[in-house]
């Protein structure tokens, strides 16, 4: 099997977990097998003093599927 | 007036007996394919009818004559909508004694359509935070935007309902109902070939627009969403869309446009952990580009109505609050 790797970022207000998520249901719209995602960074989002988002830099892996040309 | 036949009078055989013919658009998506299928017996049925402009009706005849097809050997219609560019040739294929097949509920958005006034959208665009001045100028009817490109057949031969088969000539055609889009949007499935007509429901590139209006159903986005686990149930053997290519894959086609709608509304749940926000505020933030200078300014209706139908599925499922503001604006979250 052969991966291809992808770098992404997501953004949430709530959680770092959610920051994942975020840019793995987007990516999941196009890209299917996704087995998966390596935080490259984690960055907290703040205003005022205080965290308001987090961001996160993904490295996410997914299957190489060949479709079958009919 | 005549004009020359335009070069998207093109067509090609998809598969035994059914021809997709590419019809003008006077804006993007540029080409609205209409398919047009042998019954037999020199009869034909066609899916759709292009726009009721000029250029598209002469592409459509020229099609017709390129394959030996006599007008008045069209004799039935298998409309999946009543969009312009789906159902604008209607009155003029029926003056010609097509048989009109259309949906009750589409034959009822042809006639809001064609009465309705400019206020229901300022009045809808307001209560959803948009900053209509009391006073607008210029603000457009549905029919001032439609005008030269609908011409739509107001009384139906038959008003089909969803499963019921209808037997023509050699073929038998089921209408699936697929609401979403709009209220009434059927598919068509050819029963022995498996072949799928799906109007603007299953796109192969582009995701077909679904937004809350002055008058539609409350939660179309959840309504689109359960079209598409009822079209991707079916046993398709080849998809014939609006626009775009045919193609195969019909349950991976739905399963990456659910894909998309559960992404917008991870986006927009995540907007209103700051708080409240209007639909009109969530737009400007999750369609952002649409306020961009060169964007042609009817897309930020289209934006704030397409993000409607996400707040209210939010609504509906009990992930954010829905408040009717003393303002009369509605906010969520
Ligand atoms: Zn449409």
């Amino acid at each position: 099997m052969v991966e291809k790797i992808v770098e992404l970022t997501g953004t949430s207000s709530r959680s770092i977990e959610e920051a994942v998520q975020m840019a793995l249901s987007r990516a999941s719209v196009t890209v299917s097998g996704i087995r998966r995602a390596e935080i490259t960074s984690t960055t907290a989002l703040v205003e005022n003093g205080r965290i308001n988002g987090w961001k996160v830099e993904l490295r996410v892996a997914f299957e190489i599927r060949d479709r079958i040309h009919e | 007036m005549t004009e020359p036949v335009p070069d998207a009078a093109r067509m090609r055989e998809v598969a035994p007996g059914v021809l997709e013919v590419f019809l003008p658009l006077p804006s993007k998506p540029s080409i609205v394919n209409v398919f047009l299928i042998a019954l037999g017996g020199e009869r034909w049925a066609l899916v759709d009818t292009g726009t009721g402009r000029e250029e598209s009706r002469a592409a459509l005849d020229e099609a017709l004559a390129r394959r030996g097809i006599e007008p008045e050997a069209l004799t039935e219609l298998l409309a999946t909508h009543h969009h312009p560019d789906h159902f604008g040739a209607s009155a003029w294929l029926k003056a010609r004694g097509t048989r009109i097949h259309l949906s009750a509920l589409e034959r009822d958005r042809v006639a809001y359509a064609l009465n309705a006034s400019a206020e229901d959208m300022l009045v809808h665009g307001r209560r959803h935070g948009m900053p209509i001045p009391a006073q607008p100028t210029g603000a457009p009817s549905p029919m001032d935007l439609w005008a030269a490109s609908f011409q739509p057949a107001t009384e139906p031969d038959h008003l089909p309902e969803d499963g019921e088969v209808l037997e023509l000539g050699t073929r038998r055609f089921q209408a699936i109902w697929t609401p979403g889009h709009t209220p009434g949007h059927l598919c068509w499935l050819d029963l022995e070939s498996r072949i799928l007509f799906v109007g603007d429901h299953l796109l192969p590139k582009i995701t077909p627009h679904v937004g809350v209006f002055a008058t539609s159903p409350p939660n179309p986005l959840g309504d689109f969403l359960a079209s598409q686990e009822k079209v991707a149930a079916l046993d398709v053997a080849l998809v014939c869309p609006a626009h775009g290519g045919v193609y195969a894959d019909h349950r991976h086609r739905a399963g990456q446009l659910v894909a998309h709608h559960e992404h917008r509304l991870r986006v927009m749940a995540d907007l209103l952990q700051a708080g409240p926000k209007s639909a009109f505020e969530v737009t400007r933030q999750a369609f952002a580009w649409v306020f961009e200078d060169g964007v042609n300014r009817f897309q930020i209706g289209a934006a704030v109505m397409e993000t409607i139908a996400h707040l209210e599925l939010l609504a509906v499922r009990g992930t954010v609050p829905r408040t009717l503001g003393e303002d009369g604006v509605v906010r969520f979250g």
